[in-house]
């Protein structure tokens, strides 16, 4: 095995590990947060990677778990498209990491790699994977209407292949496919437990792609395209829970499954996942102990939710960093943002602080091109530097000074700036205030705001805007806040900001191939000194906390995980 | 009497064909097409020709015409002219058949799922009504007997109040209150009636009050200006002078005439409510049209919404039918107007 590799896999998921460390936690991360729990970005994201502070409530664990029970999780949204672990981006995000198998999970926190149904990796050379399926996984013996019958059979490896190339194939998917249609060759079943993968180049975020939460095992019978919209009801996985019933606008169950490998667990027998759209109605909900757990929309509900005691039980509230934030984008083809003291000019008009303040009630923190939520700040720049980068080191009359003076240079006095946003709310209570800011130095801004899905289908992805808020989705690793920057922005065709830096360029694909996680380090820092001062095509301005709520009943309910992490587990349990 | 009730039926084929098309045409003006929100963020254009392609929407939309100078001329009769989206899809309407959910997370296609809320929307509405009644009409009464005097002013500005508050914001202090103190929130799920009454109640009242706050107030003042001038007539005098005893000449001679634009009102009201039932369903969690239209409106999914639009545009118009019916029963001047 290569040493480089070494670091990474130097933990498995065992079982006692996975019992011992890995907490069931929120249900509600990556799913939730995407739909608007959290006041990182408006879409949310999952639990950071800093850890957990628990505001109200002591979690306390019983010795023993008991089995049994149902579950249930109350949640603001609905699914989009169902359950189909390729293609759902919204509630189905927390069924299907429950009802499908995977290779691995990478661990954001760390980077290190956990073993799921991969018993074995080998990597030859730095662009190659030898992945062995372990022998004791099996499908779950449960047939689904209009789907061919998996026969409960062992995991295989042709199903990993089948899965990619359905991956492949499939115009909803809905993660960037970059590592698969430009990273990876087609893999390679070599026997019923092998699997040979192999990149065209060394790639440090391979994990990150076939760990990732869409990165399921699908048996091969499912994997025709035709059968696309049946697993929007439920397939067959190999996971701890098998797909009951999905109405996705309503209510989702899923129930035990009693051949799980990786036994006891899980220990929950049923799992209710209730759609409820009103804020209001989910509280009262979970005070009355109808719903077990749910994330808080902001820290008004968490604090007034953490008060919550009922039956001799009492309302336990989470709080943690999220992996979500808020950017601030410009078209630098477009003036007066092409002129880079007008884009500084914006960057030192926006007082981050006062968005902090008054959008996450001052729980949130500003940001630089890597949000230091991501491995306790690891690849962060140090909050000093992006302070004294942001002006934020100078009195507030002095920065707007400079602005004023930046925008005389650059004549751009009075320019008007058509900002776009996305109608979430913590989003379009940040236009508002970034327009009064922008104002206040004499730009003229006027406000756009758009529904969600269709700012995402036709203003950024065709870079449709002059100036936009974006919201961005919970990112585990650098991969993708940093593709925001390159040429061939996050999609790899084009960049959604117009905006092309040879410079950058080379930088961001640099440390694609360096597994070496200091000098990686090193040239991310360089990268981000390099973005703050082109100021732009993006001015990253802050990211929040996550919040999470549940009764004390609920045991194991822990938030060490972080981000996708926390799907991952299965031992929570009740003790009712 | 019916040739006028032919006339009206009749008169109704083009409303709903301009309705249907209306819906249709005006949802299509909207950004972004399904094909673009199915691809999402990473979507290419490859994939979102397949997907317009899966989804009808490389066909023409209204009509397709062909042209002489184009050699493929073919009549409207001759069946090109009709292969557009909006053609099949009203073809299918009329079959009874709203087509299917854009988003494949809903288990059966728009007609099916519209039947299966509809005993939730029709109870809501029906309690409201019931509610209405029970509230407006006896209030209006009192207040117009009583007029002028304290118990009016009360009424009257409690109408007001009805009429002002928002009926989101009570409904979300009916929720919030008996959760806070009682730790209470009503059932999650629809219980049906016969199944549980004293569940189903628990969930139903409480937003049948709600909705019913609003129109009971319009019918309490209509009730009571309409028996107000019902009262000041001759026949009600004579009546008087007769020396028939008050409530005689209140509950059989008086309140029967003043109840005919009550009841007129109380028939419109049903539409109102059906719009109204959109909030009241999303606070109260019941999986009525209200809230399948709250959803489908965010996700854009045009066919629950154009078929939704269709359904209550019908009721709208079959309720305005009842009551021009009505009206020329009631009062046959209308008819030979």
């Amino acid at each position: 095995m290569a040493s480089v590799y070494d670091r990474f896999l130097k933990q498995r998921l065992s079982r006692r590990r996975l019992l011992a460390g890995a907490g069931g936690a929120a249900m509600g991360t990556a799913g939730l947060v995407l739909l608007g729990c959290g006041d990182g970005g408006g879409n949310g994201g999952n639990g950071g990677n800093g850890g957990v502070t628990p505001i109200a409530g002591t979690p306390t664990e019983a010795s023993l778990p008991r089995s049994g029970g149902t579950l249930t999780f109350g949640s603001t949204t609905s699914t989009v498209f169902g359950v189909d672990p390729q293609t759902e981006i919204a509630l189905g995000l927390l069924i299907f990491p429950r009802v499908y198998g995977y290779l691995i999970h990478q661990n954001p926190r760390d980077d290190t790699v956990f073993f799921d149904q991969a018993a074995n990796l080998e990597t030859p050379t730095e662009s190659e994977y030898i992945f062995t399926i372990r022998d004791d996984v099996r499908y779950q013996a449960v047939t689904f209407p209009d789907q061919p019958d998996v026969g409960a059979r062992n995991v295989e490896a042709r199903d990993v292949v089948a899965t990619i190339r359905r991956l492949l194939a499939n115009p909803l998917v809905s993660l960037p496919k970059t590592l698969f249609t430009e990273i990876l060759e087609e893999p390679e079943a070599r026997d019923p437990r092998t699997v040979y993968m192999q990149t065209r180049m060394p790639y440090v975020y391979t994990f990150e792609g076939l760990g990732s939460i869409f990165s399921v095992i699908i048996p091969e019978e499912l994997t025709d395209l035709n059968v696309v919209e049946n697993l929007n009801f439920g397939g067959v996985g190999s996971g701890p829970y098998i797909v009951e019933s999905v109405n996705g606008q309503e209510e989702i169950r899923i129930r035990k499954n009693p051949d799980y490998f990786r036994k006891p667990v899980p220990y929950v027998d049923n799992m209710v996942f209730r759609v409820i759209p009103d804020t209001g109605t989910i509280e009262a909900n979970f005070r009355s102990q109808a719903i077990d757990a749910f994330s808080p929309s902001d820290a008004l509900q968490a604090e007034r939710v953490a008060q919550f005691t009922s039956g001799g039980h009492e309302a336990i509230v989470t709080e943690s960093p999220n992996l979500a934030y808020v950017s601030f984008g410009m078209d630098v083809t477009q003036p007066p943002f092409n002129n880079i003291k007008a884009r500084e000019a914006i960057s030192l008009a926006i007082d981050r602080e006062e968005l902090i303040e008054k959008i996450t009630f001052g729980t949130g923190a500003i940001l630089g091109p890597v949000n230091q939520h991501l491995r306790d700040g690891f690849w962060a720049l140090p909050e000093d530097e992006l302070r004294r980068a942001y002006g934020m080191d100078l009195p507030k009359e002095e920065r707007l000074q400079k602005a004023r003076d930046l925008m005389i240079e650059a004549g751009v006095e009075g320019a008007n700036i058509e900002l776009k946003y996305p109608q979430l709310t913590n989003i379009s209570a940040a236009a508002v205030l970034v327009q009064q800011q922008l104002q206040a130095v004499g730009f003229q801004v006027s406000l756009v705001g758009e529904s969600l899905i269709l700012w995402f289908i036709q203003t950024l992805r065709q870079g449709n805007f002059h100036a936009t808020l974006h919201a961005h989705l919970p990112y585990e690793t650098p991969n993708i806040p940093t593709r925001y920057f390159h040429s061939k922005g996050v999609p790899s065709t084009e960049s959604w900001h117009h905006y092309a830096n040879p410079d950058v360029d080379a930088l961001i694909e640099r440390h694609w191939g360096e597994f070496d996680e200091n000098v990686r380090r090193a040239t991310l820092l360089e990268l981000q000194r390099l973005i703050l001062a082109e100021h732009g095509p993006m001015l990253n301005l802050y990211t929040g906390k996550n919040r999470a709520a549940y009764w004390s009943y609920l045991k194991d309910w822990k938030r060490e995980l972080p981000g996708s992490m926390q799907q991952y587990v299965y031992d929570n349990w009740l003790d009712t | 009497m019916q040739t006028y009730i032919l006339r009206r039926v009749l008169n109704l084929i083009p409303v709903l064909f301009l309705i249907s098309l209306g819906v249709f045409v005006l949802l299509r003006l909207v950004p972004a097409d399904l094909a673009e929100i199915h691809a999402g963020l990473y979507g290419t254009e490859q994939d979102i020709e397949q997907l317009r392609e899966q989804f009808g929407l490389d066909k023409p939309m209204l009509v397709t015409l062909a042209w002489p100078w184009e050699g493929e001329f073919a009549w409207p009769w001759e069946g090109k002219f009709w292969h557009t989206q909006y053609f099949e899809w009203l073809g299918s309407a009329l079959q009874g058949d709203l087509g299917e959910s854009a988003f494949p997370n809903k288990p059966q296609g728009v007609t099916a799922e519209l039947l299966d809320r509809l005993p939730v929307t029709a109870e809501l509405l029906i309690l409201t009504l019931i509610f209405t009644i029970a509230f407006g009409i006896p209030i209006g009464i009192i207040s117009a007997v009583w007029q002028n005097s304290p118990v009016d002013y009360l009424m009257r500005g409690g109408s007001i109040l009805g009429l002002s508050v928002p009926a989101f914001w009570l409904a979300t202090l009916v929720i919030l209150i008996p959760s806070l103190i009682w730790s209470y929130a009503p059932p999650l799920g629809y219980v049906a009636f016969f199944d549980d009454p004293w569940a189903n109640l628990r969930q139903f009242v409480p937003p049948a009050l709600i909705l019913s706050a609003g129109s009971a107030a319009v019918v309490m003042r209509l009730a009571r200006s309409s028996l107000l001038e019902v009262l000041r007539n001759d026949y009600i005098r004579t009546a008087r002078a007769k020396g028939l005893r008050e409530r005689t000449v209140l509950f059989r001679h008086a309140l029967k005439n003043s109840l005919i634009p009550v009841l007129t009102i109380l028939s419109l009201q049903v539409a109102t409510l059906l719009g109204g039932t959109v909030i009241i369903e999303l606070v109260f969690d019941l999986r009525g049209i209200g809230l399948l239209t709250f959803l489908a409106i965010l996700q854009r999914d045009y066919p629950v919404v154009q078929g939704v639009a269709l359904y209550i545009a019908f009721i709208f118009v079959i309720v305005n039918l009842t009551v021009d019916i009505a009206y020329a029963w009631l009062d046959p001047r209308i008819r030979y107007g």
